[in-house]
């Protein structure tokens, strides 16, 4: 077997989508170089696109419909919320990280408390310098008590969550960066400790609109699927 | 589609009103019932999520939609038991058989037309496609399953799918 007749293989197991995701990577990089791949891959795709049209339709579900619709009005409701609530700038010593961690804390704690938050004069120095955005978090998904905030601090940031419930049976919570153009996991799988309170680390928020959390299934997700229990709205 | 993409409830309730025949028909395809519900709810969520990404020169939406819902059905498979997959696989092929196409000059749908020409495939390659495409089994799994070289599993794959296209053509366009 030549070369290509090897890799015409792949284009077919590849389009299926049952090469094991290191080969299905490795023929991605050869994809990017090689024409002829790519020319079997486009005659190839159509075919995997028409075999989802084969099993005979099923009827449409009014319950689902509806389902579907209240998760994603919860979620534009929460968007909605979390809009506009404006970064309170938090001075933080530079030899203190976890002061920052805890000034977010605190901005949550006061607003759990239904205390209004002022804006701190921030310190001259940039680097030192430390802002709380406080998010919303559905009743619903994340219960009547939870708080959420993104503590930023530069291009990085820590999301802090408090009182939180306990995700659902089964399930597990990711965090997610929203960018204009996609919506990506920063890789943290989370449960809650029994008071609710915890802490994800963000990776960098440059170009981030928002940050928000899902409860995915044990292994996480590619793409949140859920609507969202939480969500925060970064400053641009 | 750019009214989903303003967060548009109308717009994602045309979309379901319109897709979700084919959505469901997919996931059950590959969930069974008790399960599909999830992955469609799922999908249809993602691309109203995403909606401002779409770019309807890559494709159409139906297009987009079926690919999600094959990806969150597969996701859905790879979290279950083995032996619920396979339970999958067995209650499918005992309630489709596969008969091969008449010969009649009937005006068959595009789906009809799709089944026959799976239907008209070798059996162990239709197997092959069938585990693949709506198993969501890894070409090393269906090589464990069929007992077969992982290289046979890859080659009969590509057969079924250039015949596929050889009959489905010049029809390949899924135009909605």
């Amino acid at each position: 077997m030549t070369g290509h007749e090897q890799t015409g293989d792949d284009a077919a197991a590849w389009v299926l989508g049952m090469l094991p995701a290191a080969e299905a990577q490795e023929f991605e990089r050869h994809l990017a170089t090689c024409s002829e791949c790519l020319e079997e891959v486009r005659r190839l795709d159509g075919v995997t696109d028409a075999l989802a049209l084969s099993p005979p339709a099923a009827p449409s579900s009014s319950e689902l419909r509806h389902r579907l619709l209240a998760g994603t009005e919860s979620e534009t409701a929460l968007f909605r919320a979390a809009e506009g609530r404006g970064p309170i700038e938090t001075p933080v010593r530079r030899r203190r990280p976890g002061a920052a961690v805890l000034a977010g804390l605190a901005a949550l704690m006061l607003l759990g408390a239904g205390v209004l938050v002022g804006r701190v004069i921030p310190s001259d120095d940039p680097a030192s310098r430390a802002s709380t955005v406080i998010g919303m978090v559905t009743p619903a998904g994340g219960g009547a008590d939870a708080r959420a905030a993104v503590l930023l601090r530069g291009q990085t940031g820590q999301l802090v969550l408090t009182g939180l419930a306990a995700p659902p049976a089964g399930r597990v919570y990711q965090a997610w960066v929203v960018r204009s153009d996609r919506t990506v996991p920063t890789g943290a799988l989370f449960s809650v400790p029994r008071s609710g309170d915890t802490k994800v680390s963000l990776p960098s928020l440059a170009g981030v609109r928002r940050v928000i959390v899902t409860a995915e299934g044990p292994r996480g997700s590619h793409t949140p699927t859920p609507p969202a229990i939480a969500a925060v709205v970064l400053p641009r | 589609m750019e009214r989903a993409a303003r967060f548009d409830s109308a717009a994602l309730a045309e979309l379901y009103d319109r897709h979700s025949p084919l959505a469901l028909a997919l996931a059950r395809r590959m969930l069974g019932p008790t399960r599909a519900e999830d992955a469609v709810q799922e999908a249809f969520t993602s691309i109203w999520r995403n909606a401002a990404t779409y770019d309807p020169e890559r494709g159409f939406v139906r297009t987009w939609l079926l690919r999600i819902v094959r990806y969150r059905s597969i996701d859905i498979l790879r979290s279950i038991a083995v032996e619920d997959r396979r339970a999958l696989d067995a209650e499918h092929e005992r309630a489709e058989p596969q008969d091969p196409p008449s010969g009649a000059l009937i005006r068959r749908d595009r789906a009809t037309e799709i089944r026959e020409a799976l239907a008209a495939l070798p059996a162990e390659q239709r197997q092959v496609v069938e585990l693949a495409y709506f198993g969501g089994w890894t070409q090393v799994e269906i090589a464990a399953q069929l007992d077969l070289p992982v290289g046979t599993v890859k080659s009969r794959a590509r057969l079924a799918l250039s015949k596929l296209r050889a009959q489905l053509n010049p029809s390949m366009d899924t135009a909605e």
